[in-house]
């Protein structure tokens, strides 16, 4: 009855309205109770995130980051360095730069240890070579000046092959085995007839008189050979004194006492 | 202790002026007597917007605890320029919504094979109607009868006899206490249709109360 009493005397809108309005209801308390603690809690796990940022420290993120990048950063420069190193020695200039390097050095090496052993050889030939020589000259040297000349002569040309042999040692430095043979194919016989025939300045040479004493000289002395060797160079140079000059090599005799008186003279 | 309890009561009494839109955001920075500002503001209103939407005391107490937890979790995506009452009503209606049509499946399940009821999502918006008729011809259960008093009962029924769209439109106009745009925003109305929901709504809950009465 009351309800159709209200309805009844307020039949517009704003009645209506207002029994909306007015309706109770009863909310039960577990629902409440139960919104509120998920409310508080959701509220409290924000709060507690928030005073875990405000604990950190300020530069400790930064400073990881950092500390990752610059890690990170070491890694890639050694990485790129692992790569790079082998590809840069494999390359063809470094090769070239090593190559050059380690041939020069070699070179050197065999160049002066060549250069020493050279010079010690022929150094060591020299003076078995002057030794004979000293020995065959000996005799002369004794009663001749003209020998001793001589001799000072062929230490000169032994001097000049020397060097010219040293010279041909230098050059053939690369062959290993040719090295200690070098300077005894340099003073060789062939070096010793090359030093006669080289040897124009010779003082007995210069006049024909001269050069007939030294081989009756060459003769008396019984070495026939080097005597025929001269008369053949007096032949070429003296052809007209040699047909009146006629050695025989056999009898070590000698037609012109002449050198006899010349070495008596002397 | 005593300085907490005074802190928390003082805190309390400096949030009973603020609107609501500053006490949400002073919620999601982390100030939970701001929430509980709000929900004493709006625990009735959001309640009879339940229950009056789905006519079920259980129902409207479970979508009632959605809603809040809804706007819980929402608090940081919450935007102080829109206003907190239209929001919170807003996702109290999707939630109806989404109730409806699970409901209406379940109806659609008990009456196979009946060509008037189809998809509610094909449906045009004012043949929701159609549903909740269902429901509202339905027996009250004790529970119901126990805890409502007559008079809501009978006015909750004199609602639930409304079309969906009438229904909502009263709900949100005078429980929610929505102005005629904010309700015309969320139907996707214009506001003279939504004037005019309201009129043929209050005509008929004003002959269905005769009836029930």
């Amino acid at each position: 009855m009351k309800k159709n009493t209200l309805i009844d005397a307020h039949p517009d809108d704003e009645d209506i309205a207002q029994l909306i309005t007015a309706q109770s209801v009863n909310v039960p308390d577990h629902l409440r109770q139960s919104i509120l603690q998920n409310a508080a809690l959701e509220c409290e796990q924000d709060n507690n995130v928030k005073k875990i940022k405000a604990h950190r420290p300020v530069d400790a993120h930064p400073a990881a980051t950092r500390g990752w990048t610059r890690g990170l950063g070491i890694a890639a420069t050694f990485l790129i360095a692992a790569i790079l190193t082998p590809m840069m020695l494999k390359s063809p200039e470094s090769e070239l730069d090593s190559y050059d390097t380690d041939s020069l050095t070699r070179a050197d090496a065999e160049i002066s240890q060549s250069a020493v052993s050279a010079l010690q050889a022929t150094d060591a030939e020299e003076m078995e070579q002057l030794a004979e020589v000293a020995t065959e000259q000996s005799d002369i040297v004794a009663v001749d000046s003209d020998a001793i000349t001589m001799s000072s002569r062929l230490t000169q040309s032994r001097e000049i092959g020397r060097l010219t042999s040293g010279v041909e040692a230098n050059k053939s430095l690369k062959a290993d085995q040719t090295v200690d043979s070098q300077p005894q194919l340099s003073a060789s016989p062939m070096t010793r007839e090359n030093t006669f025939n080289s040897a124009p300045t010779l003082s007995y040479r210069e006049s024909a008189e001269k050069w007939i004493n030294e081989i009756k000289v060459l003769i008396v002395n019984g070495d026939t050979q080097k005597a025929r060797d001269e008369y053949s160079l007096f032949e070429q140079r003296h052809p007209a004194e040699a047909k009146r000059f006629k050695p025989d090599f056999d009898r070590q005799a000698i037609d012109d006492p002449a050198p006899t008186e010349h070495r008596s003279s002397k | 202790m005593i300085i907490q309890a005074t802190q928390v009561i003082e805190r309390r009494e400096a949030f009973i002026d603020t609107d609501d839109e500053q006490l949400m955001l002073e919620y999601s920075s982390g100030e939970v007597q701001a929430f509980k500002q709000l929900y004493s503001r709006y625990e009735q209103s959001v309640y009879r917007f339940a229950f009056n939407g789905c006519n079920n005391e259980a129902r409207a107490s479970e979508l009632f605890q959605e809603i809040w937890l809804r706007v819980i979790k929402a608090r940081k995506s919450f935007k102080p320029s829109q206003p907190f009452k239209a929001w919170l009503f807003t996702i109290a209606r999707n939630l109806l919504i989404d109730n409806y049509r699970s409901q209406s499946r379940t109806a659609l399940d008990n009456r196979a094979g009946n060509d008037a009821y189809a998809d509610p999502d094909t449906l045009p918006q004012d043949s929701f109607s159609s549903i909740p008729d269902t429901w509202s011809r339905a027996p009250l259960t004790p529970e119901q009868i126990a805890c409502a008093s007559e008079q809501n009962t009978i006015l909750r029924d004199a609602l639930q006899s409304l079309p969906l769209a009438q229904r909502e439109a009263v709900m949100l106009k005078h429980i929610a206490g929505l102005s005629i745009s904010e309700i015309a925003q969320m139907q996707g109305q214009g506001s003279q249709a939504v004037k005019s929901r309201l009129r043929y709504a209050m005509v008929k809950l004003r002959q269905n109360l005769k009836e029930l009465s």
